[in-house]
């Protein structure tokens, strides 16, 4: 509190590299910087920099549409980002940061019966693992979030929802800014506008990273690059089976905020939420096809902001403000791969399709063990790479059709 | 107030227009907008501004800044100094508590101060936790605009039109004019579009002008799509030039939102458009000549201009509007201070480049100009007039001003020098990180009034050149844009089978089934169509069933390759159950696949199939390139399956053809006439009885349904087809099979032949075959007479371990039925397992096998 | 085998129903006429063996594959292909087929270049074939089954829009002039 009164530094600038870290982390993203976090305070591992080759949260952390649930479909999926939330639920106060976690529900509408039964199967697993799911009817719905349309008028009638009470959003920049800081007040160096452009090998380990600021030795490495991971990987020699998509959102001009859920519905492949500031944040489904090239296309607008009115038709004058894009990196599961790879200290986490920064806080306490230890922890365990050779996947599929 | 009439004036005095503004009745004449009116009326609290509640007054007149958002009939956020006047409009305040004039959230802008500073929210309302939500629920009430109603309806008002231009311009200034002209000069097809409804009307030679419409980005190929209120206007445009011009840039200093500070731009469409006299005393202060012919325009208009500030001349260290009541009353320059109720004030004009850069060109910091100009352009699209630089002159205003009070960069968002200034000092030292943390550039006006303000106050504070800096990324629309114009017309497409109004004739339940509406049951009671099926005749509308031929020398290499299972030795007028498996081993879809003749097979594939199958089979052909062809006939023939014990009887009665057990075999194809409609008839079942499904040309459909009701078949449902399929334990693909899902461990390892020479999947379907599954698809028959929900866990040790993919009530079994995926270890025939129902755990058997008839000898009697 | 179970025009007589008569009934038919139940023919094989006989229009997809619109028996004509050594499928019943007079109709529900006919693409979100009939009206034919919808689409939008709310900024043009720029 008393910081608004006197200003203070988030993070220290860093003006030179130093010859080599304990641990160096490819990518300033949520992701990165999490691990970074815990591995500091968990582990007293503080001899690591962060490269980013932009500035911090540049990436997919600064992108997504901040929405956070664990209402997953598989068992492995639903525990996971159980205890992500658990982790955000407390992580305002532990980073003494105001995330602005806003608890207010998250609902995913069914409009087919085909669809009430994968809602149904994801409340029935959540319930069992203690996630807070169920499935409701239009009435309830209706208590909920009083402005959706409930009547037959859409083309595609809500039949349900999956009510997901501790799903909400929060603010995205936040969660990048407030691990930035403490991670650099444990003395982690954080080093934007550093791009990785290769990797020295000596066998099956990485010795150093080459960045356009100069070379650094490692012990290990974690390459949490998002929708540039098979790029990243592939400087290392290691093949990921990722494909990068580009999603798209927008946002409106602010109104005031009638809207406190987040409103997902994989049939119309739209998902609404109102920010504190009064946007409404609409997003889509990711696209189809794989690239690199961040131009947002007419046609997502256009069918996006027609799915927004099949669910509120209050919305039709509202104007949008602004549309961005970001990347996705896409797994053939839809989960992720998290850890380990062929080569001993270069560890991964990527296949994260949308879900990617739900997870952050897990994945820096699990990827921090894993670089502290040595050891998988069991959590991650089910999204190890190896599960592609070995054909076990865990797939989210089902679930999967714009579920965020 | 009003000025005698004026040649070049918009308004037309002999038609007065008036309405309602925040309470006041005001008058205007057609030509005006609502901001004109209200202006002329002496209106000038058009807004509050976002955090501190300020009170602001008209700002740029071109609908770019924020400070005339108000609600208009209903509709939030609306730009009043841009919307044309209309009888009987109410236009009020938003975001005020009480009134524009008297708002009591503007306590926030007295005492806030020290409290709210720049991202005080991250730091504050953290514990304890449980008190955030309210904190948040105040946040929330303090945040947005203009309020929506909540319980508006659907007004279906917009329309969008796919247009061709050889030539498009954007902008209809002297440049867009000029390019315009000269485009047409040289054949048809010139459209220029401009966003200021006063160009509506405008005659060019060979040109079509569409105003007021403003084009909101352009995309690859060409596409613009232009806002032309309810209709959007999607151009594909072979040359685009954009000639949008400069916007007027507003300096910084203290007290520069006041009422009363104004662009140049701004005083001067009130004074020549709508003969307004804006105020009695005027100071200018610019930086560039643009500005200093407003001073002209004013002293015409009989406003008093005592002082006329040149920055290029003079760099004063202190300038500062200071005011009462939110309104400007002096101006203090270094010490000197000039009394105005008029302060016109600009920093130059920066090209509105926003258009070019997001249709891929570069924008660059140009030094001599201090401001951003596009270069690089991609090909297509052109840029004349003041968005290139031209004509523009070096404008180096201070970035901020110094003085006492508060100096907005970014009017929008309220966000300050100070804030600016804080935020860089707390390590948000990119002007990305810098603009996401105060929020500068992120509100209505999309940065075009405070994008180089703030760049040139990081450049200073951070002392980094602005060419290094550059810009942040141009996002479209370039203006905003209603929701309801993108989404255009409602189009949602529907499939519909031949057959289907007399379906919704005969009363059924329509429902979506994947793209298809279907009907779910014709009365109240599914089971009761069900035990037609059972005891007599039933028949259903299977025409969604995707239907391909597949013809041509080599059909039956293909279709050994794709599927799994073998067809060479099937002979011609039989049938085969098939299932398609990917590359990676997992069911994909299934169906049935008939030999109509040595070189031409009849596949039909699940509803929901038909168009990835065709494209599976078709991108396989093309791969292995053999002689056979691949038709969709999915739409040209319509299907029904006539099922029951009656069915063979009521066939017999509409056809010539012997269709008796011996003449017409179970699995059997045959082309037959039935009640003059050419068919092909299938004898399989689905649904567990003697059945027929009849394929024919579908403009038939209508005719041959009521054919069949009138030989007594009782028409039933998807839900009623649905119990049957599950008494015979029959599989629907993408309900009781997922992605994951392989032949082995859905219960159908009799199906591949792995003996076979290669085919799609053998590779994975090898190694299934050899290894132990995690789970399997059984059978389960409930202990007691509750149904568990589809998507239901079996439970073991208190964790999920399988689910439920399908239950129903059977009157025919006479008990709860389903299929179900359990762990391996508990896939054994009359194994128990624990079903989640309604929180309590019910036991249920696994059953192997069809339910109902589980010898089949019903569907071969 | 006949494949007679193709072909609508095997049928007995007054056995057929076009999938537009709901949608297009009491529509204006100076405006749109249902072209579902002309014959129409699929090709597969080398489109250059095909012989356009008289009455017969050829809309060829790409080198292996097209349409023949014809105004004779579609059965007949796909049996005469069938001998000259092109396969051939009576199409008649799978595709819906609508004349629409006004172009700005047509051009509210398409994006495909309308001086480039014939062509093949999107038409209200569903694939259509759209050619030029001789008396300039532009012919559209979608999968039957998105007959209904898209005769649907069609009258309303020749119907023109609800403009009761007012409108604020632009007009509507007016949609049953044909002739009528917009504003």
């Amino acid at each position: 509190m008393k910081d608004i009164f006197f200003p203070k530094r988030m993070w220290r600038p860093r003006p030179e590299l130093k010859r080599s870290y304990e641990v160096v982390i490819v990518g300033g993203g949520s992701h990165g910087l999490a691990t970074a976090y815990y591995l500091a305070k968990r582990h007293g591992i503080r001899d690591v920099c962060i490269l980013e080759k932009s500035y911090i949260g540049s990436g997919a952390s600064g992108r997504n549409t901040t929405i956070i649930r664990s209402n997953y479909r598989t068992p492995e999926g639903a525990a996971f980002y159980g205890e992500s939330v658990r982790l955000y639920e407390k992580l305002s106060s532990e980073l003494n940061f105001n995330l602005m976690f806003s608890q207010h529900g998250h609902l995913t509408l069914a409009h087919s019966d085909r669809a009430m039964i994968t809602m149904q199967e994801r409340a029935e697993v959540n319930k069992l693992l203690g996630i807070n799911s169920s499935v409701i009817g239009v009435d309830r719905i209706s208590e909920l979030c009083p402005p959706l349309d409930l009547t037959d008028r859409p083309a595609y009638p809500i039949m349900g929802a999956l009510y997901h009470p501790p799903g909400g959003i929060i603010r995205h920049d936040a969660v990048v800014w407030g691990f930035a800081r403490a991670a650099d007040w444990f003395g982690v160096e954080i080093h934007p506008n550093t791009e990785v452009t290769g990797f020295e090998r000596s066998g099956d380990r990485v010795t150093a990273v080459e960045t356009t600021r100069g070379r650094v030795e490692c012990g290990q490495v974690v390459s949490a690059t998002a929708g540039w991971s098979s790029l990243v990987g592939g400087l290392a020699g290691v093949r990921l089976p990722i494909t990068t998509h580009i999603l798209q959102a927008f946002v409106t001009e602010p109104v005031k905020p009638f809207l406190d859920v987040v409103i997902v519905s994989s049939q119309l492949h739209v998902y609404v939420s109102q920010t504190d500031r009064g946007e409404f944040l609409i997003g889509a489904e990711i696209e189809p096809y794989t690239t690199y090239k961040s131009t947002g296309t007419l046609s997502f607008l256009e069918v996006s902001a027609a799915h927004a009115i099949d669910l509120f038709p209050q919305l039709e004058r509202t104007r949008v403000l602004r549309t961005w894009t970001g990347l996705c990196d896409l797994s053939p599961d839809y989960s992720p791969i998290l850890g380990k790879t062929e080569i001993d200290n270069f560890h991964v986490s990527t296949g994260w399709g949308t879900y990617g920064f739900k997870a952050a806080p897990i994945v820096g306490v699990t990827l921090a063990e894993l670089v502290a230890t040595g050891k998988t922890p069991d959590l991650i365990a089910p999204f190890a790479l190896d599960r592609f050779h070995t054909d076990t996947l865990v797939s989210e599929l089902a679930a999967a059709a714009v579920s965020h | 107030m009003r000025l005698e009439p004026r040649s070049g004036e918009r308004i037309d005095r002999s038609k007065p227009v008036s309405f309602s503004f925040a309470g006041w009745k005001v008058a205007g004449f057609e030509g005006d907008t609502l901001g004109s009116a209200a202006f002329a009326a002496g209106k000038r609290v058009f807004s509050r501004s976002f955090k501190y509640h300020r009170p602001r007054g008209l700002l740029c007149c071109s609908g770019h800044c924020p400070n005339c958002l108000m609600t208009v009939d209903g509709v939030p956020n609306v730009r009043v100094c841009t919307e044309p006047i209309r009888e009987g409009a109410v236009v009020e305040g938003q975001n005020v508590r009480w009134s524009l004039d008297f708002d009591f959230m503007s306590v926030t802008d007295k005492v806030g101060g020290p409290f709210t500073p720049v991202g005080f929210y991250y730091r504050t309302f953290i514990r304890p936790r449980r008190l955030w939500p309210f904190y948040e629920k105040f946040l929330r009430s303090a945040a947005g605009l203009g309020e929506l109603d909540e319980h508006a309806g659907y007004s279906r008002r917009y329309d969008t039109e796919h247009r061709k231009a050889r030539v498009l311009v954007v902008g209809g200034g002297p440049a867009g004019r000029a390019a315009a002209l000269a485009a047409a000069a040289s054949g048809d097809g010139v459209v220029l579009v401009d966003e200021d409804a006063s160009l509506n009307g405008m005659q060019l030679d060979g040109v079509e002008v569409l105003a007021p419409a403003r084009a909101l980005g352009i995309w690859e190929g060409g596409l613009v799509p232009v806002d032309a209120g309810t209709v959007l206007y999607r151009f594909r445009a072979a040359r685009i030039i954009v000639a949008t011009g400069a916007i007027e840039q507003p300096l910084v200093f203290p007290g520069n939102d006041l009422i009363g500070v104004m662009l140049p731009g701004g005083v001067r469409r009130l004074v020549n458009d709508f003969s307004i006299k804006p105020g009695n005393r005027a100071i200018v202060v610019a930086a560039d000549d643009e500005g200093f012919e407003v001073a002209d325009d004013l002293s015409e208009a009989g406003v008093a201009v005592p002082r006329v500030i040149d920055l290029r001349e003079t760099r004063p260290r202190e300038l500062v509007a200071q005011g009462g009541k939110g309104r400007v009353r002096r101006l203090v320059v270094d010490g000197e201070s000039f009394d105005c109720d008029l302060l016109v004030a600009s920093g130059g004009r920066q090209p509105a480049y926003s258009l070019l850069a997001q249709a891929g060109a570069r924008i660059e910091f140009d030094s001599e100009l201090g401001v951003f100009v596009p270069t690089e352009l991609p090909s297509g699209v052109e840029a004349v007039g003041s968005v290139t630089g031209d004509g523009l002159g070096k404008v180096d205003p201070e970035p901020a001003y110094g003085g006492k009070g508060k100096c907005f960069v970014c009017v929008c968002e309220d966000v300050t020098t100070k804030d600016m200034k804080r935020a860089i000092a707390e390590g948000f030292d990119s002007i990305e990180l810098a603009k996401r943390y105060t929020t500068t550039t992120m509100g209505p006006c999309q940065g075009k009034l405070c994008h180089l303000p703030s760049i040139r106050l990081y450049s200073k504070e951070t002392r980094v050149y602005e060419a290094a800096i550059g810009t942040t990324t141009a996002r479209p629309p370039w203006a905003p844009v209603e929701l309801g114009l993108l989404a255009g017309r409602e189009l949602t497409p529907a499939r519909r089978t031949s057959m289907h109004w007399s379906h919704a004739e005969a009363g059924a339940t329509i429902q979506w089934a994947g793209p298809w509406k279907r009907p779910y049951a014709y009365g109240e009671k599914p089971e009761d169509e069900v035990r037609a099926v059972h005891e007599s005749l039933g028949v259903i509308d299977v025409s969604t069933l995707g239907k391909l031929f597949v013809e041509g020398p080599e059909a039956v290499a293909l279709l050994e390759r794709l599927y799994p299972n073998r067809f060479g030795d099937m002979k011609s007028g039989r049938i085969r159950y098939g299932v398609l498996t990917s590359d990676a081993g997992r069911i994909m879809d299934d169906g049935t696949i008939a030999r109509l003749a040595d070189d031409l097979y009849y596949v039909t594939t699940t509803s929901t199939g038909a168009d990835a199958v065709t494209a599976w089979f078709e991108w396989w052909n093309a791969v292995w390139g053999y002689e056979a062809e691949i038709v969709n006939v999915t739409g040209a023939i319509a299907a029904v399956n006539l099922a029951g014990p009656q069915s063979r009887d009521a066939l017999q009665r509409l056809t010539e053809a012997d269709v008796s057990a011996e003449a017409f075999k179970y699995l059997d194809a045959q082309e037959i006439d039935v009640a003059g409609v050419p068919t092909l008839a299938l004898r399989i079942g689905f649904v567990g009885e003697l059945g027929y499904e009849l394929h024919f040309p579908s403009p038939a459909g209508e005719y041959l349904w009521g054919q069949l009701v009138a030989e007594g078949a009782r028409p039933f449902g998807l839900e009623p087809q649905r119990i049957l399929r599950l008494e015979k334990g029959h599989v629907i693909v993408g309900q009781d099979t997922d992605s994951e899902s392989n032949l082995y461990s859905a219960g159908m390892s009799w199906l591949p032949k792995l003996d076979k020479d290669d085919f799609v999947g053998k590779y994975a379907l090898e190694h299934f075959a050899e290894r132990e599954e995690k789970e399997r698809l059984v059978g389960f028959t409930m202990e007691e007479d509750v149904l568990p929900a589809e998507g239901a866990q079996i439970v073991v040790e208190g964790f999920p371990a399988g689910r439920v993919t399908s239950a129903r009530r059977s009157e025919a079994v006479g008990s709860v039925i389903g299929l179900a995926w359990v762990p391996t270890d508990r896939a054994k025939n009359g194994t128990r397992v624990e079903i989640r129902v309604d929180r309590l755990l019910r036991g249920a058997r696994v059953t192997h096998g069809a339910f109902f008839d589980s010898a089949g000898q019903r569907m071969r009697s | 085998m006949s494949r007679a179970f193709l072909s609508p025009s095997r049928c007995d007589a007054g056995t057929l129903t076009s999938p537009l008569r709901r949608a297009l009934e009491g529509a204006n038919s100076a405006a749109v006429r249902d072209l579902s139940l002309e014959g129409v023919v699929e090709i597969r094989g080398d489109s250059d063996l095909v012989e356009v006989a008289e009455g017969e229009d050829l809309v060829r997809l790409s080198p292996q594959r097209g349409y023949i619109f014809t105004d004779g028996d579609p059965a007949d004509v796909a049996e005469r292909l069938r001998a000259g050594g092109v396969l051939a499928y009576d199409a008649t019943g799978a595709l819906a087929g609508m004349a629409i007079e006004s172009e700005q109709v047509v051009r509210r529900l398409t994006d495909l270049d309308l001086d480039e006919l014939p062509t093949s693409g999107p038409f209200a979100h569903v694939t259509a074939i759209v050619r030029r009939a001789d008396d300039g009206w532009v012919e559209v034919y979608v999968q039957q089954e998105y007959g209904h919808y898209v005769a649907e689409a069609v009258v309303d939008a020749l119907t023109g829009l609800d403009t009761s709310r007012g409108l604020t900024r632009g007009q509507t043009p007016d949609v049953s002039d044909p002739d009528g720029s917009p504003a």
